[in-house]
């Protein structure tokens, strides 16, 4: 939109960036490095980790508007044309609901999923079309295709032909063109059809094994443009909302090498209806596919990244100076006097220590060799524990969560180093840093809650269903663990380990994998170890979580991984059953349904 | 058709209510206007017991309502083998009480009026107000999104052009959002109901402040619930020219009168118009009748 | 200004009230003062960082004569003026500013326009009195003449007069004999700016049009024949937006611009066809000299929704266009069909740019027949934001 400004939440949507903002607010990371190479990949995170920002900027137009030395580098390594293939859940349940309509009738399924294939052509004209282009002015002619007018006039007949539509004039933007008109014919055709209109004659269209229109199409272009090595690279996002049916060949194809075109697919870390590593024709981590995983990035990384955006986003607020400098930092206690403090207090934390045979006395004479080890991995611990403790030893109702909670590391590692998240609330700061130079810790603390409780709430409206009505919705399941994890932290005893991560039992996760993986898509369980390595979340055993770090305060938890416990003493029922909801399946509306 | 501007007065050859626990079923049943008008009052399988229920259906019997009950499959055949006995040779002027209907009825009424009477009839969309009543307190999951009604699933659109998700806001706690964050669309509009009753618009500024805050002020504005013709050409210019550049998709919730009002906009432009419904944990609660009475005409 | 253009602002019909009960009438709503109508308006303008010479407003400030919203709109037309720096502010009233129904309370249809503040219509209190006296006036600007013309100004006298617009002839023949006399100084062009439509328009809708302004054909023709100048008519009332040149026996017709509403609520028929627009008139002095036509370009920019702008996706008016082209459409079809041949089978943005010229200053109609000449050729066309970006042979 023309004069649209972000907010605080800042719908910041990587799609509606044009590729100069994309460019200009781009923060190279790892994740970006991994893609680069020359393999199919399979990508995975959350909601807005950057799955998309990613993928659209290893398309060949942004590649060839990025400016800088980094750029350069990129531009010199890597080795093919970035095709950027967009979905959206809208899109998606407007399909399943035509296809639900039409029934089993095949005769126009063909027609419905050429929507799709079409789609996929049209994003690859464009890029071949920029690649060609004699008009645009391009400033660095980022794998520039000089052909001839009627090389490409010849080229457009053959992949018209091919592809059922009928460009106005034989060049590659006529063809984007037709391409579009021939989407708007089909989608006509299909609205007339389920309303039972006048139909018009039902149109020629492209059908059949996406892999192999795929690659059909770019064999006839390589071999017009003379550049049989030439590698063009699909990058499917959001793979899990495009129609089922044409997902898995895409998956599939991954096992195979084709040596003119790969494929990088970004999904969301549960994805039912898509198996990667299942079946007997499915690809194998590693060997067919490289994997990049956006959820629990390391904290150097992932600290590392978060600096450099939110500096972007303060720099376009004319706040150049460097980022740690606008936020006040705590001021923490020591961790003797938190040791002497909790002690007095707590009689379970003077138990352990006795256990230990840890003097409180003598703690500064303590080495590495003694009890410092043990002082150094409870230390968070005591922090935490100490901060909700009275001086009588009952609990502390605090009014607003400590200070320690804050700071900008902190504040990074709370919103789990999320771009979307990390925009948002840097957006927020920047109204208090123009008025009071620095972001007061208060202020801090304020934003993290407030971003939680906005998130708690989203959380909310998303419905499960359990047997005994215990889990009406996610936010519900993630206070069950939350106020279990905090027992761990603040219970009756001294946990010198306190549990902190989920781990599930084979037999009864049936009872509650979409669940699981409905909250990991949504970002309020983050999953944990094997970063490196596809884990297939359908088989949730394989899995290790922990609560999101944006619940840290809330729960009065710790912001690092902890143990793991099953869930199903986190659940202390054997028998729940939880089942997500897709509000996309119909149900029976009756007259409560007023509101 | 029409959406008419200015207001005319009818008698009416159909007439068509909803039956429900609320004492509004029954606010508009005796009117001067409807004296002559076969009368149909289409009611529900639960709940039949609660309120003012069995009053209702009985003020309905005695005026010589033809009363329909049943889930939704059963009432629209029920509902069609009446409708069919009208003489569609000469114009038919036909009043609708959406008041206590549920969406998907009022939407699916609505559009089988439109597609099926003869040139030149009028349906008269009326609704009574309510007084105000204290929203519920928490926020529910949202359980179901779809079409308003099977006319109105729109069109599958182009995928390259990015999504616009334009909300009509309801003050139920963050119904808004949790659709929003479900659909995750590109670009999102909302528009906030204001009346003479304040309080309503008070508790939708309230209870969609975590969706409000997420939009820039440009993507938010207001409509009258009183004034439904400026409504409808507002609405529909602004889906005009967002159906150039992006894909509408239309979510009215909050007052029943922008779901019909939504609905002849999705028949005209092909747009998909979606309910969203919550979980059924709510007690049903009387909303008594403010005496305001919300109309539109459509001329076939 | 640039030193060879001049750039004009132009609004028409903004039908401003205060009244939310008129929420069906106007989107432009004033409540204790402030309206976010206008104020998404006036930040989308600002955000375009165009400079604007002159504001025109094409009357109807108000809304069935409501006094206080007359206030409301002037108001928010001077400060406008203001905020974006013009130079003048041209105005002229429509039927919707007079009081012309008999009521108790009115006593003369002009009578709160004469008396308002700031001074209505323009800032001097010498050409108001000889406007509200002879129904017209003229301001002499550095480039232009301006002719303010009250096409209502007989509302509220005979039967039904309020029904339509009209010019005396008396004032048409007063206003050539002012042009012919040595009070009467030459520029480049001039403007004549009157609320109701001088031609009829029956295209409008399914209505025959009767609403137009009587004699105002012959005042054009009459303006027209003194030959002083290109000529540029701009007016409001249908909310309908078009841009035409007017009948004329030269080669130099005037330009007349349809003014859409501001704000007005579009009825229906309407809605579909045009949108709420302003327009961003851009003229070249030199050009327009030069060829005794009035030559350049205009922007349109329509509110799909209350508080949101953006370039016009509308037909009536598109986005972009021109008037006074130096070639017609067939001209430039046939010279773009010469490039065209077996070796050069399509031509691209590039090699059209030499075409630029010719084609923005083509009117949108005008760039429809040369779209059609060239499919007559047996070409096919791709446009963009009215320019060709490329045309080839079509493919069968």
């Amino acid at each position: 939109m023309n004069n649209y400004v972000p907010s605080m939440h800042d719908a910041f949507n990587a799609r509606t960036f044009t590729i100069h903002e994309l460019c200009n607010s781009f923060i190279v990371s790892d994740s970006f490095t991994k893609l680069c190479g020359l393999s199919n990949t399979v990508m995975i995170g959350p909601r807005g980790s950057g799955k998309t920002t990613l993928m659209r900027m290893l398309s060949v137009q942004a590649i060839d508007t990025w400016d800088g030395e980094l750029a350069d580098y990129y531009r010199k390594n890597i080795p093919y044309s970035g095709v950027f293939i967009p979905t959206d859940r809208v899109w998606k349940s407007q399909y399943e609901k035509v296809k639900d309509r039409l029934g089993g009738s095949h005769d126009y399924l063909d027609v419905l999923d050429s929507l799709f294939i079409y789609h996929v052509l049209e994003r690859f004209i464009s890029a071949l079309s920029y690649r060609a282009s004699r008009t645009l002015d391009k400033k660095y002619n980022f794998l520039h295709i000089n052909i001839s007018k009627k090389d490409e006039a010849d080229l457009v007949k053959e992949l018209s032909e091919s592809w059922m539509v009928n460009p106005s004039i034989t060049t590659f933007k006529s063809l984007e063109v037709a391409l579009i008109k021939k989407k708007q014919i089909v989608s006509s055709f299909i609205y007339s059809l389920i309303n039972k209109r006048n139909l018009n004659e039902k149109p020629e269209v492209v059908s059949g094994d996406i892999t192999d229109i795929i690659g059909n199409s770019v064999d006839m272009v390589n071999v017009s443009i003379n550049d049989s090595d030439a590698k063009w690279c699909f990058l499917f996002d959001e793979l899990e909302l495009a129609p089922d049916h044409i997902v898995q060949p895409l998956i599939d194809a991954t096992r195979g090498r084709s040596d003119s075109y790969i494929f990088k697919l970004a999904l969301s870390p549960y994805h039912e209806n898509v198996r990667i590593t299942d079946g007997p024709d499915s690809s194998m981590n590693n060997q067919d596919f490289s994997f990049v995983n956006l959820t629990g990035s390391s904290d150097r990384s992932g600290l590392e990244f978060s600096k450099q955006l939110c500096a972007n986003v303060f720099i376009r607020n004319e706040l150049d100076q460097p980022i740690d400098s606008y936020f006040d930092d705590y001021v923490s206690s020591t961790l003797k006097d938190d040791f002497i403090d909790l002690a007095n207090k707590d009689s379970a934390f003077r138990s352990y220590l006795g256990s230990k045979k840890i003097d409180i006395d003598k703690f500064d004479e303590y080495t590495d060799k003694d009890k410092r080890t043990t002082i150094r991995k409870i230390q968070r611990v005591v922090r935490v524990r100490n901060a909700y403790l009275k001086e009588n030893g009952k609990p502390n109702s605090l009014k607003r969560p400590p200070d320690f909670y804050g700071g900008f590391e902190n504040i990074c590692k709370s919103l789990e180093y999320n771009p979307r998240m990390l925009i948002g609330i840097m957006n927020g700061f920047v109204p208090i840093i123009k008025e009071n130079g620095t972001v007061p810790i208060h202020n801090q603390i304020a934003s993290i809650v407030k971003f939680c409780n906005s998130y708690r709430s989203l959380l909310s409206t998303i419905a499960i269903d359990s047997i005994d009505r215990r889990f009406k919705n996610i936010n519900d399941l993630i206070d069950c663990i939350g106020r279990y994890f905090q027992h761990q932290v603040h219970g009756e005893k001294f946990e010198s380990e306190p549990k902190g991560s989920l781990t599930f039992n084979k037999k009864q996760s049936i009872n509650y994998k979409d669940v699981i993986g409905v909250a990991l898509n949504a970002g309020a369980l983050i999953s944990i170890d094997n970063v490196d390595a596809y884990q297939s979340v359908s088989d949730i055993t394989n899995v290790r979580c922990r609560l999101s770090f944006i619940f840290a305060h809330h729960y009065r938890i710790l912001l690092i991984k902890q143990r793991a416990v099953n869930f199903q003493e986190v659940l202390k029922d054997d028998t729940v059953v939880l089942r997500a909801v897709d509000p996309m399946v119909s149900k029976e509306i009756d007259q409560l349904d007023l509101l | 058709m029409k959406f008419l501007k200015e207001r005319n007065d009818f008698s009416y050859d159909f007439a068509i209510y909803g039956l429900g626990f609320e004492s509004r079923s029954v606010a508009l049943l005796d009117s001067d206007t409807t004296e002559e008008a076969i009368k149909v009052a289409i009611g529900y399988s639960v709940n039949t017991d609660v309120l003012n229920y069995p009053d209702n259906k009985a003020a309905f019997v005695a005026s010589n309502c033809k009363v329909i009950e049943g889930d939704d499959d059963s009432v629209f055949e029920k509902f069609e083998s009446v409708f069919s006995r009208l003489n569609f040779e000469t114009p038919v002027n036909v009043q609708l009480d959406i008041t206590v209907m549920s969406r998907y009825r009022l939407a699916s009424i609505l559009c089988r009026l439109i597609k099926k009477l003869p040139s030149d009839s009028i349906v008269s969309v009326v609704y009574s107000r309510s007084s105000f009543v204290e929203p519920p307190s928490d926020s529910t999951p949202i359980r179901t999104i779809g079409e308003l009604s099977d006319e109105l699933i729109g069109d599958v659109g182009d995928l390259s052009l990015p999504t616009c998700a334009i909300f009509g806001l309801g003050y139920e706690p963050d119904k808004a959002l949790g659709v929003s964050n479900y659909l995750d669309s590109n670009i999102v509009l909302a528009y906030v109901p204001k009346s003479d009753e304040e309080r309503f618009e008070t508790c939708v500024l309230e209870n969609n402040e975590d969706f409000l805050s997420q939009l820039a002020s440009t993507n938010i504005a207001s409509y009258s619930v009183d004034m439904p013709y400026s409504t409808y050409v507002d609405l529909k210019s602004l889906i005009i020219s967002l159906k150039e550049i992006t894909r509408p998709i239309l979510i009215p919730l909050g007052p029943k009168i922008l779901s019909a009002i939504g609905a002849v906009i999705g028949l005209e432009l092909q747009i998909p118009v979606w309910r969203v419904s919550s979980d059924h944990e709510e007690r049903p609660v009387e909303r008594p009748a403010s005496g305001n009475i919300i109309r539109f005409d459509l001329s076939i | 200004m640039d030193d060879m253009k001049v750039r004009f602002l132009v609004l028409s019909d903004l039908h401003a009230i205060i009244d939310e009960k008129l929420r069906d009438d106007s989107h432009l709503i004033f409540t204790g003062g402030s309206c976010s109508y206008s104020e998404a308006f006036k930040k989308y303008l600002l955000s375009l960082s165009v400079d604007i010479d002159y504001l025109i407003c094409a009357g109807d400030i108000s809304n069935k004569a409501c006094s206080q919203g007359f206030e409301q709109g002037w108001v928010f037309l001077n400060q406008l003026k203001e905020d974006i720096g013009a130079k003048g502010l041209l105005c002229v009233p429509g039927n919707h500013d007079h009081q012309s129904r008999h009521s108790p309370e009115v006593f003369s249809p002009k009578h709160n326009l004469q008396f308002i503040a700031p001074l209505f219509p323009t800032n001097c209190f010498t050409k108001n009195t000889h406007f509200w006296a002879w129904n017209w006036c003229v301001i002499e600007e550095a480039d232009f003449n301006a002719f303010l013309i009250n096409s209502s100004a007989y509302h509220g006298f005979g039967d039904k007069e309020y029904e339509k617009g009209r010019v005396s002839k008396e004032t048409a023949q007063q206003i050539v004999k002012y042009i012919n006399s040595g009070s009467f100084t030459r520029k480049p062009f001039n403007i004549l700016l009157c609320h109701h439509h001088p031609f009829k328009m029956d295209h409008v809708d399914s209505r025959l049009d009767i609403e137009s302004m009587e004699l105002g054909s012959y005042l054009v023709r009459e303006l027209h024949q003194t030959r002083s100048g290109a000529w540029l008519v701009v007016h409001g009332h249908r909310h309908y937006a078009d841009i035409t040149y007017a009948q004329s026996a030269t080669d130099t017709p005037p330009v007349v611009l349809s003014a859409g509403s501001f704000s007005a609520k579009l009825y229906p028929e309407l809605a579909g066809r045009t949108s709420n627009q302003f327009y961003i008139l851009e003229i070249d002095l030199e050009s327009t000299e030069e060829s005794n036509k009035l030559v350049g370009q205009f922007n349109t920019h329509e509110c799909p929704y209350p508080t949101f702008w953006q370039p016009s996706t509308s037909d009536n008016l598109p986005a972009k266009g021109g008037f006074g082209s130096d070639k017609t459409s067939g001209m430039i079809a046939n010279d773009i069909k010469n490039m065209i041949d077996d070796e050069n089978p399509f031509l691209e943005v590039t090699e059209l740019e030499v075409f630029r010229d010719s084609v923005e200053n083509l009117m949108p109609q005008g760039f429809k027949e040369l779209i059609k000449s060239l499919e007559d050729f047996g070409l096919s066309v791709r446009t963009e934001a009215n320019m060709i970006v490329e045309v080839g042979k079509s493919n069968e």
